[in-house]
């Protein structure tokens, strides 16, 4: 809002001019979402009673199609500067989540019609509620305002919470509904006090302004009280984060509800939310809270050495508590923790100098190969069980994989993943968080960067156990309870779970053009300071010749687009 | 505005308040009292009371006419700044973008109200 | 003489009502009573934006706390939806009755 002001030099508040003709491709990505889920709303509403509700996933999936074809457009025309009155991005960045969750979004549900028959429960707010949050999840990613932030973190969430009560005649979902509702809207309730203590001592909302007149007051040390606000503030908003994307101190949630949900909302919410919050989170960061003081890093005190023991703490406790698990369900609730905080190293390597800030393309990859892993594996056990019921514990997927060959292939596929075996796409991803954390501590000195990197490569190796635990129960133990679990044999489900398979498998082998296009999307990152401004300038074909060195000496791989930046 | 030019007004609440409460202090005290068990019922229309008033409970109903209330009335803290802003914006020749917005806004609540119709959530029974 | 209140007086009540509810959602059990302070919550944001955007001659806290005010609508919609379907359940919107997801 501010922004446009100035822009145009007017002085008067509450008018409003309209944006030019090219700002309203920011909006595509996002509005082609809520236009699907509106148009799911009316066909659901005049739906014939007696009849099955495939179309509706049919109909979401084409949608999230259009979606992402829509981010491939757009791909090239991004705008270098807020658009919407300074609300929004168009940038390779925002393109690249909003593509992701499109997908995860688009493949979760078209495993959903084979569950409902399933479940009996076969009704048409599944597709909106799910369609609504993509929807809010790519808006989060374009923010450019903590207002934008704000509506777009609820947007994504508020159906997230009906979504996880779906299931009306299982307690569970109720309990699991109530928890996660109560716990989201208080740290919603958190994350806002922190915005108005942002807003009350930079005067706007608008993150590259916050960033500007945080280092001005910073610097000047004109307002003393003032610094106890910007941490308070930035603790709150770094909060309100940590609880969407379940990162240690604000992860208690997780289990219960992944567990009390329905498993391919499960898949959809560990992946899209997390995606979402992992956007904005970036934006936030690098964009408004930028100032060396409150980046911190090499035991300051800033985000970076916050992000650094929530990384630390996740992976730990992530990874460790999953092993005790007898719920594959709530085994993968801590293993999405243990994700997080691998994420989170790609982060605190990435923020912890504006040089390294290039280092965030590994985060995206991971985001790409983890969504696609989870939201298959979370697909497999919705695709396993019969009326009323799926497929929930080790016991009950007992030697299902000789059984069902398909599924069992599948869901060898995604623990491999999940557990960074090669050649699959979460193998790449570790790979490249872990040496970004590498490099930077060998380039810094700093030990505690190659610490927290032994760190995840343990905590990864005892992951693995747990993956594989999924896998000798399917193939290697007796089934117990024979005649009990059937599977699904709906194609659109075999339609899901294959691509799926394929994209982890294709981004294990050939992570060339996802590595590109996630690069692509880290130079294209607007609204970054001067300082990384300049990084990206000339480090982008920099860092590109490293990677392509490390390619060649691996494997040959087809090579990407030459880089814009 | 200062808080002192709301000053006339919190003298009207003040006086008010006094006069009200003087008023059922006076009757309260020197009015003729008669108590009888009829009169301490709970008055339902003439007819005997059934079950006391502590357990009445609520049908779902009224939570359901509430929310949509609530929902469809927030609209309102939207509209007007649209509706004050409206004069300002048509003489700088944005009436039809500031009018395409709203529209847009107000297409979404309708499909929200058709999806309420239709399921039945302005059904009383 | 008139009291005159000041930016530090809107502040204090709009960090106490803040804690206020920030306590009450971690001691009670109530869900409704939950619920009830979160909007408190959700509340004394409002007034703090309210408060910096009169301060600061700037409207971007008012329509800052417009959207506070519909989210928080929407919120107590699918809360209350998600509160009465647990009530079915259970009998009960005590939030430590809800123990069969382990913790």
């Amino acid at each position: 809002m501010l922004h446009a002001l100035m822009q145009t030099g007017f002085p008067l508040l509450g008018l409003l001019t309209p944006p030019s003709g090219a700002e309203y491709a920011a909006l595509i990505p996002g509005a082609i979402a809520a236009l699907v889920a509106m148009l799911v709303v009316l066909v659901d509403t005049f739906h014939r009673p007696g009849t099955r509700r495939d179309y509706l996933a049919y109909i979401s999936a084409v949608g999230m199609g259009v979606v992402v074809l829509s981010c491939w457009a757009l791909w090239d025309s991004t705008i270098d500067r807020p658009v919407f009155h300074g609300m929004l991005y168009l940038d390779k960045f925002g393109l690249f989540f909003a593509a992701l969750a499109a997908a995860a979004g688009g493949l979760a549900l078209l495993q959903v019609p084979a569950y409902m028959n399933f479940q009996r429960m076969d009704r048409g707010e599944f597709y909106m509620l799910v369609l609504f949050s993509v929807s809010g999840a790519i808006f989060m990613a374009n923010a450019a305002d903590l207002l934008t932030v704000f509506i777009a973190l609820e947007l994504m969430s508020i159906p997230v919470y009906c979504l996880a009560g779906y299931m009306r005649r299982d307690g569970r979902g109720a309990e699991a509904a109530m928890k996660y509702f109560v716990l989201g809207a208080f740290s919603a309730g958190l994350m806002l006090y922190g915005m108005a203590l942002i807003y009350g001592v930079t005067g706007t909302t608008n993150l590259e302004y916050i960033g500007i007149n945080l280092s001005r007051v910073i610097e000047t040390g004109a307002v003393e009280t003032g610094f106890g606000m910007i941490v308070l503030g930035v603790l709150l908003v770094l909060s309100g984060f940590a609880f969407k994307i379940a990162a240690v101190p604000f992860h208690i949630w997780t289990p219960d509800v992944y567990t009390g949900s329905p498993s391919p909302g499960v898949g959809f919410m560990s992946t899209v939310v997390k995606a979402g919050a992992f956007a904005a989170m970036l934006r936030v960061l690098f964009v408004a809270f930028e100032d060396p003081m409150l980046r911190g890093g090499f035991y300051g005190t800033g985000w970076v050495d916050v992000l650094f023991f929530m990384s630390a703490a996740s992976m730990v406790l992530g990874n460790t508590v999953a092993i005790m698990q007898d719920n594959i369900k709530r085994m993968l609730a801590y293993s999405s923790i243990a994700h997080a905080g691998y994420i989170l190293l790609g982060i605190v390597a990435a923020g912890a100098r504006p040089e390294y800030f290039l280092f965030n393309d590994a985060v995206l990859f991971y985001l790409a190969s983890y969504t696609f892993g989870t939201v298959g594996a979370f697909g497999v056990l919705s695709y396993l069980g019969r009326k009323g019921t799926t497929v929930e514990t080790y016991e009950d997927i007992a030697g299902l994989g000789l059984k069902y060959p398909f599924a069992g292939l599948m869901m060898g596929v995604f623990m491999f993943s999940s557990a960074g075996i090669p050649p699959t796409a979460g193998f790449v991803g570790k790979l490249y968080i872990f040496r970004a954390a590498v490099d930077v501590g060998v380039q810094t000195g700093e030990f505690a960067f190659i610490g927290l990197s032994v760190l995840a490569v343990l905590t990864s190796v005892a992951g693995a156990y747990y993956y594989l635990r999924v896998l000798v129960c399917m193939y290697m133990k007796e089934p117990t309870r024979d005649d009990w679990v059937e599977a699904s044999e709906s194609k659109s489900a075999r339609l899901s779970l294959g691509i799926c398979a394929a994209l982890t498998l294709a981004l294990g082998i050939l992570p060339a053009t996802m590595l590109e296009l996630s690069r692509e999307g880290v130079v294209d990152f607007q609204g970054v300071p001067a300082s990384v401004r300049e990084v990206q300038r000339e480090g982008g074909e920099q860092l590109k010749q490293i990677r392509d060195a490390a390619e060649r000496s691996r494997e040959p791989a087809p090579k990407g687009e030459v880089p814009q930046g | 505005m200062q808080i002192a030019d709301y000053s006339a007004l919190m003298i009207f609440l003040v006086i008010a308040l006094v006069v009200a409460g003087v008023i059922t202090l006076l009757a309260n005290q020197f009015g003729p009292k008669n108590r009888t068990r009829q009169k301490a019922m709970p008055y339902e229309a003439g007819s005997d009371p059934i079950g006391s008033p502590k357990q009445t409970r609520f049908s779902v109903k009224f939570y359901m006419i509430a929310i949509s209330f609530i929902l469809f009335d927030l609209e309102t803290i939207f509209v007007i700044p649209w509706a004050v802003a409206w004069k300002q914006n048509d003489v700088m020749g944005h009436g039809l973008y500031a009018f395409g917005v709203m529209f847009v806004f107000v297409s979404i609540l309708t499909i929200g109200l058709v999806y309420e119709w239709k399921q039945g959530g302005l059904e009383w029974d | 003489m008139m009291f005159e209140p000041t930016l530090f007086h809107y502040l204090t009540l709009a960090a106490m009502t803040f804690c206020i509810g920030v306590f009450g959602v971690l001691v009670r059990r109530n869900a409704i009573t939950l619920f009830m302070c979160i909007e408190l919550m959700l509340n004394s944001v409002n007034l703090t934006f309210i408060t910096f955007s009169k301060y600061r001659v700037d409207m971007d806290g008012h329509i800052f706390s417009f959207f506070v005010m519909a989210v928080a609508a929407a919120e107590a919609a699918v809360g209350l939806a998600i509160i009465l379907h647990v009530f079915r359940h259970k009998r009960s919107v005590n939030v430590d009755e809800a123990n069969r997801l382990k913790l």
